[in-house]
């Protein structure tokens, strides 16, 4: 496939999904008034402009932040590891988080301290699987990596489930399945001026890097020769990446797929030269982000839990990949 | 479980029931599908009512049923732990430990520990679905135990505490509880029909105020019989959902009610909710639980006393009684005396 004339529909899909994202929504604002508060009229109905500015557009830019911030770390762990089975939580950061917040439910506390256990927990848990995989030299590094993340997910998940059992079944254990399910309709202005820096300070390195993550997809020995440090690049992809969601994970709770099915549609479309793959992966992850949201908030009265529909729409997708393509 | 599931088992259960009926009467009176004739559903052999020394109770409705009509014969809370807080309690009720409750896999009392309390009787009061049904089927044949399923619903409460009196032998108790049950029902009843129906309201939930029951739910039951209409309102789903602030918006309820302190100051202080009037015009309502909900959390008896609360607050004709009315009912239902001082820390907001 050609590249060029498909990044420029890509593209153009990402803006038509970010027009999408603004111009659909359950209160009634015509282009009209969107274009006036664009241009920073300030409208006779102070609700249209709480709606738009404090609202849909906090929502839009979540949506595209970390739809491409969750496709940029599932692109870059699925090079690392060599493996197009892994998605960004494959370290355990989702689970760490979803137990930070779930502790934080459980205590009452408040939006924000629930959002920073989170964003705590799955940093936490990133950092414990680093730490033991350094003592199994023995091992294939990255192959230990996987093995520990999973072990330690696995725990998080105990843990998870030990709180909900404590938890008060009329009030506390519906805020904590509702979290752990995903979903971006509480998120405000000021929770993005602080998780949107962060996921971008993630994303970054990665950008910068995204020739080198090719030769991680070498063996060791072979990207060693080429002169490349991949132990320190390695640390560097973990450290990003983990940046990434988990501060997409502290206010947005656990979306699944988006991370592990993008980076495969782009393969297609690229081929697996990250310096293409990871700018389509982000650009894709977005688009899917902003169009579930948009379905999400728009389909009923009340939300759908986001993280149902990516898996809804990305595990069917997943599949008829997996029967139409010989290799991965 | 999630509520979100619950709500999705709902409507198949629905659609399984009209559609045997043949879409016809059923589908015509949707009461009728859910309309239950029975509000006891004994399993096992039940004891005679003299001779209960000591019940059970499975779970937080349970514990607000059994504490109301016979704190003597209870054992413990199945939800409860009173020690810390919740001074206004009679010491004795204070003092009765928290068992952990019984409720099939999301049990947090074990079968054996179950037959070391050796209860004469199982209680469980609230949602009387299959899925309890079997619960208790197999308590029954494990233990031994005898095992009573109590329909929750809040419109039964007068039946609902007279019956389960006559089991355990407590009548003049439990006449003089449903005489007050069904005073406090029938005034929200009246109230329904003249000015509560002119009303709606939001039930918020969660750490932003975004999570809600939806209409028909357990939580929010208490305040729909009030005739206040539930701006939240799915026709395919009970239970609890998650809404965005723009359908809020949308929405305008006239009355924001929470009964969590960080859902409220973050309702109040948060710019974005000030699009909504309710919010405005200071109509947001902290019902703080004591460390009962008054008026879910658990949907038990105790919601009576929030029902008569929330009236007394929008009907200024009830004010003035309303201290001596929740003095009183501390004595029926929580057999403690409550102070002025503890009215006070009680129903002010902050």
């Amino acid at each position: 496939m050609k590249y060029f004339p498909i990044a420029a529909v890509v593209g153009l899909l990402l803006l038509a999904g970010m027009i999408l994202a603004l111009t659909a929504g359950k209160y009634p604002l015509s282009l009209s008034d969107i274009s006036q508060l664009l241009l920073g009229n300030q409208p006779q109905d102070p609700r249209l402009s709480i709606v738009f500015w404090q609202i849909r557009m906090p929502r839009m830019l979540a949506a595209l932040v970390i739809g491409a911030g969750l496709a940029a770390a599932g692109t870059a762990y699925q090079g690392m590891f060599r493996n197009p089975l892994v998605s960004p939580d494959i370290l355990g950061v989702a689970a760490g988080a979803g137990m930070g917040a779930s502790i934080a439910i459980l205590l009452g506390l408040s939006m924000l301290f629930i959002q920073g256990l989170a964003f705590a927990g799955g940093l936490l848990v990133v950092t414990l699987v680093c730490v033991i995989a350094r003592f199994t030299r023995r091992q294939d590094p990255v192959l230990s990596l996987v093995l520990i993340g999973i072990a330690i997910g696995t725990l998080c998940g105990a843990m998870i489930s030990l709180i909900k059992v404590l938890a008060d079944p009329y009030t506390e254990l519906p805020s904590i399945t509702f979290w752990l399910l995903g979903g971006l309709n509480t998120i405000t202005a000021s929770d993005l001026q602080i998780a949107a820096p962060l996921t971008l300070l993630g994303i970054l390195p990665l950008w910068l890097l995204r020739w080198r993550m090719n030769l991680l997809s070498l063996p060791d020995e072979e990207a060693s020769a080429m002169g490349v440090n991949v132990t320190r690049l390695r640390v560097i992809f973990i450290v990003s990446a983990t940046l990434v969601t988990a501060s997409a994970v502290a206010i947005a709770g656990i979306i699944g797929w988006v991370g592990l099915v993008v980076p495969h549609i782009c393969r297609i479309i690229t081929g697996a030269n990250n310096q293409r793959l990871l700018p389509m992966s982000m650009a894709v992850g977005a688009i899917l982000l902003l169009v579930t949201d948009t379905l999400a908030r728009t389909v009923s009265t009340v939300e759908l839990p986001l993280g149902i529909i990516t898996a809804m729409i990305g595990a069917p997708f997943f599949l008829l990949l997996l029967m139409r393509r010989e290799r991965l | 479980m999630t509520s979100g599931l619950i709500g999705f088992m709902d409507v198949q259960r629905r659609l399984l029931i009209q559609g045997l009926a043949g879409c016809g009467v059923l589908a015509a009176f949707p009461q009728l599908a859910t309309a239950d004739p029975q509000l006891l559903l004994p399993f096992g052999n039940m004891p005679a009512p003299g001779s209960i020394r000591q019940v059970l109770s499975a779970g937080a409705p349970a514990d607000m049923l059994l504490l109301a009509l016979a704190p003597q014969l209870l054992t413990g809370f199945s939800s409860f732990d009173l020690r810390q807080g919740a001074p206004w309690l009679a010491p004795s009720i204070r003092n009765l430990p928290k068992l952990g409750r019984l409720a099939g896999r999301a049990s947090t009392l074990s079968l054996e520990q179950l037959l070391a309390l050796k209860p004469d009787l199982i209680i469980d009061c609230g949602n009387i679905s299959d899925t309890f049904r079997s619960v208790a089927q197999r308590t029954v044949a494990q233990t031994g135990i005898p095992y009573l399923l109590v329909s929750g619903k809040l419109a039964d409460s007068p039946a609902q505490l007279k019956q389960t009196g006559a089991v355990l032998g407590v009548d003049s108790q439990a006449a003089q509880l449903a005489a007050t049950a069904e005073q406090i029902l029938s005034d929200a009843r009246t109230f329904a029909a003249s000015t509560g129906k002119n009303l709606s309201f939001y039930a918020a939930r969660g750490a932003r105020g975004l999570e809600t029951g939806l209409t028909g739910s357990l939580h929010t039951e208490a305040i729909e019989l009030l005739g206040l209409r539930n701006v939240a309102g799915d026709s395919d789903r009970k239970g609890l959902a998650q809404v965005s602030l723009e359908q809020l918006l949308l929405w305008q309820p006239d009355l924001i009610i929470t009964q969590d302190e960080a859902t409220w100051q973050y309702i109040r202080q948060s710019p974005q909710w000030q699009g909504i009037q309710a919010v405005k015009q200071q109509q947001v309502l902290l019902y703080r639980r004591f460390p009962f909900g008054w008026l879910d959390a658990p949907p038990g008896v105790n919601r009576l006393l929030g029902l008569r609360r929330l009236q007394a607050h929008l009907d200024s004709g009830l004010r003035p009684a309303f201290k001596a009315e929740m003095q009183q009912f501390f004595r029926q239902f929580f057999h403690s005396t409550l102070s002025d001082e503890d009215y006070q820390t009680l129903v002010t907001a902050i």
